[in-house]
């Protein structure tokens, strides 16, 4: 039987859960849409606490730029009646110990309530923490968001990326995965030549967004072949799935893992709501999941915030509420 | 064989293959040369991304060993160095990188201290747990290892368990299960505490932290006096992915520093009992070799052996030394018999893409229809018996009319040679020597002129643009077959082209040879710090491009490299940190070379890596002098790139604290003294 896991526009989501406070973590980062689910939690909710994870990027050609937008977001924020306190610094390559420090902050600050806002952390923040948040059973609700950008920048999102190597806490239970599910996205960032030199053999699962806009479509395409290029040899199944729809991705996970019962290795490079898919999965299943961390961040990664009816497009999925987790594998 | 199938589809199949593919595919033409690896005694093998380190590596595990066995072929090792167990720990996979990320003490500096030891203890108890691991499945399978000896496997574990290196954590352990799950236990802790199950590590662990290799030495000695292994029977400890110690942001550089010199420490011991077998990239051993804790650094020869790789496969003075090319034909065969062909043999390479035309038919062929006056830049004020020479020369061999105009401009202001054109036999630029370093400048000027792209097909092409890298071979044989079935598409069955007889035509190889250029030179930008790498590669190949294409008189034919002196660039550690990640990651080609300049100087050159060679349209060859700069013209260009600017660190290896260039600087010296 499916199961039933909430989810929806934010407002919609936030209307229809008791009234309580919330405390917010996000990201302060060069988008635009950092600041989306900021502006709409705080219109319909009270928002007990805000932690802002400013994440800097080692020096890079671009880092003029990126100041200059972190300058104006910090002033949106600001200007928006945020207060400074609320953005706190961190390394792009903090310890782990750091992000530790930072989830458990967070969670020591809140009402027990947490609104997880995944727009623009980076993986190495976002996926630790969303482990470290449903590991932990002061955290009574759990929702995480995601904004969706009119558009993403033409060029290159991001580079230099490093080895394939796990993400924080996610090194897993195993050395020899049976399956490797890969998340679609626009750049494959080294994913195809590290999984065949970096991995023992294993079938390949490619989820491929869909429905997808068709300037995203030709890029995944072009992921997808280059992926394939290098595994022609190994089996290969590739699922359509709603790269926006979270309860979905995890029933395919489910279902690829034949119910958990193969050990699965992540590779998450499409939509941060797939990925958060993969993230809750591996906490649950303490699977690993491996990423070619970029270095370096196009500072015009997105373009603005889409909007629905006038107001931002912001996703809302309810991970935990009132203490009942949604997702769990048989 | 199936037609439709591409033998050379899966590109790493020889280091991730299932045993029973690996014994089909691996080939062991380079095994005489890389025997350290089966002899006592320490050896680093080292080389770029996808020379096969990992491949050779594989042999010493017991799963390939037994691979052999079943497939009932000969171990490709000699018997005498076949009697070894083995163990190993990949950097990457094994979550060791995680120690050092959760502070321990609360103390910073005491943290950082106690770092190390607990890397060093991961380690330990990693490898020993390894090597019970090889010990169980050797002796499940004893027929293929003689000596090992069950039956005395508990009182190995007892034995073992009992020694003080384990400072009391394994004593309770009585029978090998009993001791393999302590072992698993603790590696299991690390993990908890890693991923943060765990607030902090438990004072069992704290109190009980082994030394480096101690642990790994008690171990053998215990199977041999257990008699669960026959004594003398040496251990290889396999560390693979060395690199990432020197490499890694989520380390420290302190801290990867400390860890590397952990595994000095484990490899200065020089115990007799068990050898190290260090996989690293080139750049990554070498750069600090000081021993934890001691003043002492590690020894070439005395410590440590090298197996290089990439030096073994390069192409050497004498070509008849090279082991590349019958390398490659063996993996060639290889390929083909595991696709299902099988008549495969040594000479399938050269029956299938046959031989490498000759120059004059590459530019006949590059030319086309070409007129002389548009291929040839015939100069006006050239005599016009000279010109109407040089155009009937073109008719009937273009790159020899190409040649004789290079000599023209180079030689034309020389009364004599204006007087008559040259008899047939005698054209003094056929002259071994001077045609020799121009005729591949002469073809790419001839194709750019004739808006062509340089064509490369056959055997010594494909050879030349690996230049020893089984990895880019492998690639370019998969992107000509690729390019070659997509030619038979539609075709009937009965009707289709048979590569295995007939060959792959000259112009599909080239199409093929074209992609695979293009996919290396997007591989690049895939690599950690690659795109840096990427827009610099671009630079210089559009530069050394122009120079040849715009170097009419053919005078700097060697414009496909530049060449640095040595003393000034060991002095700026970025530049030389910088090329050398180029050089690690397989994006350059670096060799040392002879100055033609008065003053000495020792000298490195850099080329492209040949591959690149069809995509920026280059010769693959080097001939004459490269471009000689100085590091400030490199410093240069990268600024002018953004890769280096004020304030700005490039991602470069660690280098210990002890090479600071900062206090040399005062001395100013080589080329920096001209500035």
């Amino acid at each position: 039987m499916r199961v039933y896991r909430p989810w929806g526009m934010l407002p919609w989501v936030l209307s229809h859960c008791p009234t309580m406070e919330w405390s917010l973590l996000g990201c302060l980062s060069v988008e635009e849409r950092c600041l989306a689910t900021w502006s709409a939690a705080r219109a319909v909710t009270t928002l007990a606490s805000i932690y802002l994870a400013e994440v800097l990027d080692p020096p890079s050609r671009y880092q003029v730029v990126t100041a200059e937008r972190l300058r104006q977001r910090r002033e949106a924020f600001l200007n928006g009646g945020g207060t400074g306190t609320d953005i706190r610094r961190h390394e792009l390559f903090e310890r782990t110990g750091a992000i530790i420090q930072l989830a458990e902050a967070v969670i020591s600050a809140s009402p027990g309530n947490i609104i997880l806002d995944m727009s623009c952390l980076p993986k190495r923040f976002f996926f630790p923490v969303c482990r470290l948040l449903l590991q932990n059973s002061s955290v009574r609700n759990l929702i995480v968001t995601y904004a969706t950008p009119i558009r993403y920048a033409h060029d290159a999102l991001a580079e230099d990326f490093q080895d394939w190597r796990a993400l924080p806490l996610f090194t897993g239970n195993t050395d020899t995965p049976e399956i490797l599910i890969v998340n679609v996205g626009h750049h494959a960032m080294g994913l195809p030549d590290q999984i065949e030199h970096g991995s023992p053999r294993m079938d390949v699962k490619l989820l491929f967004p869909f429905p997808n806009a068709p300037e995203s479509y030709q890029l995944t395409r072009q992921f997808l072949r280059s992926v394939e290029q290098n595994l022609r040899g190994a089996a290969t199944q590739v699922k359509h799935v709603n790269g926006m729809d979270v309860s979905d991705s995890f029933d395919h996970i489910c279902s690829l893992s034949e119910g958990g019962g193969k050990q699965v290795l992540f590779a998450p490079y499409g939509p941060k709501p797939t990925s958060l898919a993969m993230c809750i999965y591996a906490t649950l299943r303490d699977s690993p999941v491996f990423y070619t961390q970029p270095r370096v961040y196009n500072p015009d990664y997105t373009h603005g915030v889409k909007s629905r009816n006038g107001e931002s497009q912001i996703y809302a999925y309810c991970l935990r509420l009132d203490g009942h987790d949604f997702y769990s594998v048989a | 064989m199936d037609q439709l199938i591409n033998p050379f589809h899966e590109l790493y199949v020889t280091e991730t293959a299932r045993p029973e593919e690996f014994v089909q595919l691996f080939s062991d033409q380079l095994l005489p040369h890389a025997l350290l690896l089966f002899q006592p005694g320490n050896v680093v093998l080292k080389g770029t991304q996808g020379s096969g380190k990992s491949m050779l590596l594989n042999l010493l595990t017991s799963e390939i060993r037994l691979a052999y066995h079943r497939a009932g072929k000969a171990f490709p090792v000699p018997e005498k160095l076949s009697r070894f167990i083995s163990a190993g720990i990949n950097l990457t996979r094994s979550g060791i990188l995680d120690v050092g990320q959760r502070p321990l003490t609360g103390d910073h500096q005491e943290d950082e201290r106690l770092f190390p030891l607990f890397f060093a203890d991961f380690v330990n108890y990693w490898i020993v747990r390894d090597i019970v691991r090889s010990l169980l499945t050797m002796q499940s399978h004893a027929d293929s290892f003689p000596y090992v000896h069950l039956g005395r496997n508990d009182q190995f574990a007892a034995h073992l368990a009992g020694q003080e290196c384990w400072f009391g954590y394994l004593g309770h352990a009585r029978t090998l299960e009993e001791l393999l799950i302590s072992l698993e236990r603790r590696i299991a802790t690390y993990r908890a505490f890693h991923v943060a199950n765990l607030k902090t590590l438990p004072s069992e662990i704290v109190e009980s932290k082994t030394s480096i290799g101690e642990p790994i030495s008690r171990t053998v000695e215990c199977l041999w006096q257990s008699g669960a292994l026959e004594p003398e029977v040496p251990l290889f400890v396999r560390i693979d992915q060395h690199e990432v110690l020197s490499r890694s942001d989520d380390l420290r550089p302190k801290l990867g520093i400390e860890y590397r010199r952990i595994i000095n420490k484990a490899l200065s011991t020089r115990d007799p009992r068990l050898s190290y077998r260090i996989g690293t990239r080139r750049y990554a051993w070498g750069d600090d070799l000081n021993v934890y804790g001691t003043e002492l650094s590690l020894e070439i020869l005395r410590d440590y052996r090298i197996i290089d790789m990439d030096q073994l496969l390069r192409r050497k003075e004498d070509p008849s030394t090279w082991l590349f090319p019958k390398f490659a034909k063996d993996i060639f065969r290889r390929r083909l018999e595991h696709a299902g062909c099988e008549n495969a043999d040594e000479n399938s390479l050269r029956q299938i893409m046959g031989a490498t035309p000759k120059p004059a038919e590459l530019a006949r062929e590059c030319v086309g229809t070409t007129e002389a006056d548009r291929a040839l830049k015939i100069d006006a004020v050239w005599p016009e018996e000279w010109q109407a020479f040089i155009r009937a020369l073109f008719a009937r061999d273009p790159l020899s009319a190409k040649l004789a105009e290079g000599w023209m401009r180079q030689k034309g202001s020389e009364k004599a040679l204006l007087s008559a054109p040259p008899a047939d036999n005698d054209f003094p630029w056929d002259r071994p020597y001077w045609r020799k370093e121009r005729v591949r400048q002469a073809l790419f000027q001839l194709a750019a002129r004739s808006a062509q792209r340089p064509m490369w097909s056959g055997i010594d092409s494909i050879v030349a643009l690996c230049m020893g890298g089984t990895l880019i071979f492998v690639s370019v044989c998969q992107h000509i077959w690729d390019a070659f079935l997509r030619s038979q598409m539609g075709i009937p069955e009965g009707k289709r082209h048979d590569p295995i007889t007939n060959g792959i035509p000259a112009k599909i190889q080239a199409l093929g040879i074209f992609t695979a250029s293009a996919y290396w030179y997007q591989k690049i930008g895939e690599q950690p710090g690659g795109g840096d790498r990427r827009r610099f590669i671009d630079l210089l190949g559009r530069m050394f491009y122009s120079a040849l294409i715009d170097d009419r008189s053919m005078s700097y034919p060697g414009y496909n490299g530049f060449s640095l002196a040595i003393d000034s660039l060991e002095r700026d550690e970025e530049i030389s940190g910088f090329l050398g990640d180029a050089v690690d990651y397989g994006d350059l080609f670096e060799t040392a070379h002879t100055t033609k300049e008065k003053d000495a100087r020792q000298r490195m050159k850099w080329y492209l890596s040949p591959i690149l060679s069809p995509y920026f349209r280059l010769p693959e060859s080097h001939v004459k002098e490269p471009m000689y700069v100085e590091v400030a013209t490199v410093r240069q260009w990268l600024a002018e790139l953004g890769i280096i600017a004020p304030g700005l660190t490039l991602p470069r290896p660690r280098k210990s604290s002890a090479d600071d260039p900062k206090q040399l600087s005062l001395l100013p010296f080589g080329d920096d003294a001209k500035q």
